[in-house]
């Protein structure tokens, strides 16, 4: 694929979340591979997006859905050394003793040292440059030739202020090593945006110190930056706050209400860097840097759209449209040749897969079902609504909406066997494919 | 001129007298009841009406609610369920038919799709001419149609009911050959 979002830690995690949204509401129209890299938990709604994009795969490739390309997400999670402290992780030894001294206490000082390691890595970049020791083994960072690679994560965090470098170094590294032609590296880098959580023993001078060795670190070694964006950073307003606990959720979480909210405008950037063409590789670094850019999509625009998508799948799903259109002779009249189309593919396929058309009479009601359990979810499953804030307006969503859209033609042999393995499982990929449809064209 | 104007008063009222009593006689006279002949002429012309109210109803309901609202079902959720559809095309049928036959001549006297039927024919209603009755005399043989509502909302009701099964039955023969289903082969995805 020939756009790939490296996305690390927490900042990166939200970068990604918005992005997703914008996919799948179709604002942002190509598809992507992501690879998302870090040592904390991975947020639900990548996750959810995850399942979501592999219930969607129709074809041998991952990427292939039904009739389109799909981006692709990938999950590095990095394993923080053992140990209740960082001493105790970097040493071995459990307990400070300052008779056999360890070189670990030659780079890191007293505080440091004693970090808790249950509770993350409190904007200490140093302990997860430790963990990144081996960060160029992960194969998941191959970029393929003529492709855009935009890594996205913050430089004044733990886990971002410690990855961000070494990722950008390694991927460099495998470009020089394989010979992979015309790769264009762009991070997005997040400088100060949040005021620091003085409880965890984070403040600003920390925050302000990361930003500045990380990039310093990357102005000295990293001359394979094509170009990079940076979302704040010294001087910019504090008045954007973070909510930890409800983006470790990540579960209908709230749209913030300002273009210029930094992990939002990350998201924009993402886009912007991976479309932009004009702008020559510079050699000095502060020339490298990216321009303010037009948002392909204004904030406003895109809940617009994300209200009207939203009531347009639920409308589909409350209403029961696809039992309905499968009991109408005239269902091609009210709904559009298109998705009669779709919906008859699968349920072929279903047909194919059972040993014969009688034995799937039921596939329309299975196939509501499958809408239902993907879009509320299911037991553990996550569903999809949650990826996306909820809502208090419901727009109008007439059915000739529904005729508008536009469906793929179903091609002949190109399903993959494996992924249909019964009549169920054929329900659930086609109800997916509905429910990516009507997020991504719906009216 | 005071002259003038007493003669003309004079004469002024002797019209006015002579036109109330021209009136008093005219009101005064009890009109004939409507003969046996004009209430069986009338009550054909109704009973024939009704006969084509009936016959629409049945295919109206079944026909026009199979083939029109597919349509409808564009603009409103409840007419993309066929058989919603079917309900309510069905109802709506019944309710226009059973107001313009049943219901329009006791509120509005007969005229309009009436104009064979004189306003008397409910003169008619009690009095004994021969009617032939509902289904060629099968109902109320010798009772004027128009007294015989009851029967009438029941007979357009079945018909109504008839034609929306009747609808509905064709309606899922026609999705086995013409629906998605006809699409399914089962083997050819």
């Amino acid at each position: 694929m020939n756009r790939k979002l490296i996305c690390i830690g927490g900042t990166g995690q939200m970068v990604l979340h918005w992005y997703l949204q914008l996919y799948l509401l179709g604002a942002i129209k190509e598809s992507f591979e992501a690879v998302v890299i870090d040592t904390d938990d991975i947020i639900n709604s990548v996750h959810t997006a995850k399942n979501f994009f592999a219930t969607l795969q129709y074809g041998n490739q991952p990427n292939r859905a039904f009739g389109e390309e799909i981006p692709e997400i990938k999950l590095v999670k990095l394993k923080p050394p053992e140990g209740d402290t960082v001493y105790h992780a970097l040493s071995g030894v459990r307990n400070w003793d300052d008779k056999n001294p360890h070189p670990a206490q030659a780079f890191f000082n007293y505080d440091t040292l004693n970090q808790k390691m249950l509770h993350g890595l409190f904007a200490r970049p140093a302990i997860s440059s430790v963990v990144a020791h081996n960060i160029e083994d992960i194969i998941e960072l191959r970029p393929d030739s003529n492709s855009t690679v935009v890594v996205a994560g913050s430089i004044i965090g733990g886990t971002g202020g410690g990855l961000t470098a070494p990722v950008l170094d390694a991927i460099a590294a495998r470009i020089s090593q394989e010979n992979i032609r015309d790769v264009k590296i762009r991070p997005i880098l997040f400088g100060e945006y949040f005021p620091p959580d003085q409880s965890r023993g984070i403040d600003t001078l920390r925050l302000q110190s990361n930003q500045t060795l990380v990039l310093q670190s990357i102005k000295e070694s990293l001359s394979e930056v094509h170009s990079f964006f940076l979302v704040g950073g010294p001087g910019f307003p504090m008045k954007y706050k973070r909510n930890p606990e409800d983006e470790k959720a990540g579960s209908h979480i709230s749209w913030p209400e300002e273009d210029k909210y930094p992990t939002w405008e990350g998201a924009q950037a993402v886009n912007y860097l991976f479309k932009e063409t004009v702008k020559a590789r510079e050699i000095k670094f502060e020339e490298k840097e990216m321009d303010e850019f037009q948002h392909q999509v204004s904030i406003k625009e895109a809940r617009a759209t994300l209200e009207k998508r939203i009531g347009f799948v639920e409308k589909l799903i409350r209403k029961e449209a696809v039992p309905k259109m499968t009991r109408d002779p005239f269902a091609q009249i009210v709904w559009g040749r298109g998705i009669v189309h779709t919906l008859a593919h699968f349920w072929n396929i279903a047909a194919e897969v059972a040993g014969g058309k009688e034995r799937v009479q039921d596939f329309p009601d299975r196939l509501q079902t499958a809408l239902e359990k993907i879009w509320h979810g299911d037991g553990q499953q996550e569903g999809i609504e949650k990826i996306f804030p909820k809502l208090t307006i419901s727009h109008k969503v007439p059915p000739r909406l529904i005729s508008k859209m536009k469906w793929p033609e179903a091609q002949q042999g190109v399903w993959h066997k494996k992924l249909f393995p019964d009549a169920d499982e054929t329900a659930r990929r086609g109800a997916a494919t509905l429910l990516f449809k009507s997020l991504r064209e719906g009216r | 001129m005071g002259n003038f104007s007493n003669q003309s008063l004079k004469r002024t009222l002797k019209l006015f007298v002579l036109i109330v009593f021209v009136n008093i006689e005219a009101w005064g006279q009890v009109p004939s009841p409507p003969s046996a002949s004009q209430c069986r002429q009338w009550d054909e012309a109704y009973l024939a009406l009704f006969r084509t109210a009936l016959w629409g109803m049945l295919i109206g309901s079944s026909l026009v609610s199979l083939f029109v609202p597919p349509l409808l079902g564009k603009q409103w959720w409840w007419a993309t369920s066929p058989r919603l559809r079917i309900l309510w095309t069905t109802l709506a049928i019944w309710l226009l038919v059973l107001f313009g036959i049943v219901l329009w001549p006791r509120l509005f006297g007969f005229g309009l799709w009436f104009s064979g039927i004189d306003p008397r024919y409910l003169e008619c209603e009690t009095s004994s001419f021969g009617a032939t009755g509902l289904l060629d005399g099968l109902i109320g043989s010798g009772v004027a149609t128009i007294a015989q509502w009851p029967a009438m909302v029941i007979l357009l009701s079945a018909a109504a009911f008839i034609g929306g099964i009747a609808a509905c039955g064709v309606s899922v023969i026609l999705n086995r050959y013409l629906g998605i289903p006809a699409r399914v082969k089962g083997g050819e995805a």
